[in-house]
């Protein structure tokens, strides 16, 4: 009996800080994983790896993402990220409509076709809440 | 000695429940699912919207759910949209944090790790512990063929799929027979995690993943596109989330000591009259 009530007090403990850790956890508690240089960050790093290995090794050298037909194209596109640069370059480009804009085919060393016609809009997109 | 031999019968005998592969992987996965959730609440909030389809629509709605904020003559305000119904969700979804810092998230910084907006974190983090939980699966479903756990606690035999109107019964009048095997509605639920919620919220999770979809395409054709398998992929996650607080009540109903040193040690206070090979099929 004595050693029942040995395990229900330690279950009781161990059951407590997990409950607590649980109800701490989402707070403030791992935010330390954040850190770019944080040890444990490192660690968990390394699954990224692993995935990327392990992909590359499924994927092949011969894959390529599915295709869609035009007509499966239900809407513009929508950039990430900057959406109106401010290199003379792009201004350049824009005067001209993006008459003159073209990708560059580095693989062949020539210059590509026209590649990118779609509409350019402003993305509104919810701003970081980055503690400050 | 008489007295004692009438006190006796109360108590089942104390047998060997749990091996040493269901107990690590459960705790295991405890952690995992933990962890899991709650970096993957960080991932979603980082485009808090879920659609049906190949593609995320802007210029059409094929979203069925969407947390966003709204600006009010009362200030800013959290709403939820649902299958088409909108709800005000102010302090938990949509929006939440302090009246004079509030923030424009998803979900709430309780809620996801790291607190604050991180995408890149959440996802080493989720990685992580995703590659660990795949890793316990595949311990778990080895060990489990092997030890019988899978055949005596887990598939649902012809005696069971009898005795399942009585388990319910018995469950709605909180009496649980502690045997060395599973119980009928305990065998179904574990069943639905490991055979059905497990592999689908893998296969989902995979199916988010460019790189995936052009080793194997067919991830495409099975869940009907990305934003669908990002979509199941939170529905499965919503009902390991419910399984979670059933199985913390059932725990709690059964005799919680009881059944944490069986997940701890292995050993197990059975009802009166139990054998210890009952469930054992030799």
């Amino acid at each position: 009996m004595s050693r029942l009530q040995l395990t229900r007090r330690r279950f009781l403990g161990a059951s407590a800080a997990t409950a607590s850790s649980l109800v701490l956890a989402g707070c403030e508690q791992f935010d330390f994983l954040g850190s770019r240089d944080n040890e444990v960050r490192n660690v968990l790093e390394m699954a990224n790896t692993l995935t990327y290995k392990v992909q590359r090794g499924l994927i092949g050298q011969q894959s390529l993402a599915r295709e869609y037909s035009a007509s499966e194209i239900r809407q513009g596109q929508r950039p990430n990220g900057s959406t109106d640069p401010t290199t003379e370059e792009y201004k350049a480009l824009v005067a001209s409509n993006f008459a003159d804009y073209q990708a560059q085919d580095y693989r062949h060393g020539g210059a590509g076709g026209q590649f990118f016609a779609g509409r350019i809009t402003q993305y509104a997109g919810a701003k970081p809440d980055y503690p400050s | 000695m008489a007295d004692a031999v009438e006190t006796v019968p109360t108590k089942g005998p104390l047998i060997y429940r749990q091996s040493i592969f269901t107990r690590v992987t459960h705790w295991v996965w405890a952690i995992c699912l933990f962890f899991l959730l709650l970096s993957g609440l960080q991932i979603f909030n980082a485009h808090p919207s879920l659609y049906i389809g190949q593609q995320s629509g802007f210029e059409f709605d094929n979203a069925i759910l969407e947390l966003y904020a709204v600006n009010t003559d009362d200030g800013p305000r959290g709403r939820t949209r649902l299958f088409g119904q909108e709800f005000d969700t102010t302090g938990v979804l949509g929006m939440s944090g302090s009246a004079d810092r509030p923030a424009f998230r998803g979900f709430p910084a309780a809620l996801t790790i790291p607190s604050f907006q991180d995408l890149a974190t959440g996802r080493v983090v989720h990685f992580f512990f995703a590659w660990l939980f795949v890793l316990t699966m595949f311990i778990w479903f080895l060990a489990s063929f092997i030890n019988g756990h899978i055949r005596r606690d887990i598939v649902l035999g012809p005696k069971d799929i009898k005795g399942i109107p009585k388990d319910i019964k018995d469950h709605a009048t909180l009496k649980f027979h502690h045997g060395r095997s599973y119980g009928p509605l305990q065998k179904l639920s574990y069943f639905g995690v490991f055979f059905i919620l497990f592999p689908l919220i893998i296969l989902t999770g995979l199916t988010m993943s460019p790189g995936m979809d052009s080793a194997w395409p067919w991830l495409l054709d099975v869940f009907g596109g990305r934003q669908t398998a990002r979509t199941i992929h939170f529905g499965v996650m919503v009902l390991l989330v419910s399984f979670f607080i059933i199985h913390i009540i059932m725990v709690l109903a059964a005799g919680p000591i009881n059944e944490l040193r069986s997940m701890i040690t292995g050993w197990y206070r059975a009802s009166p009259g139990t054998t210890t090979n009952e469930g054992e099929q030799k």
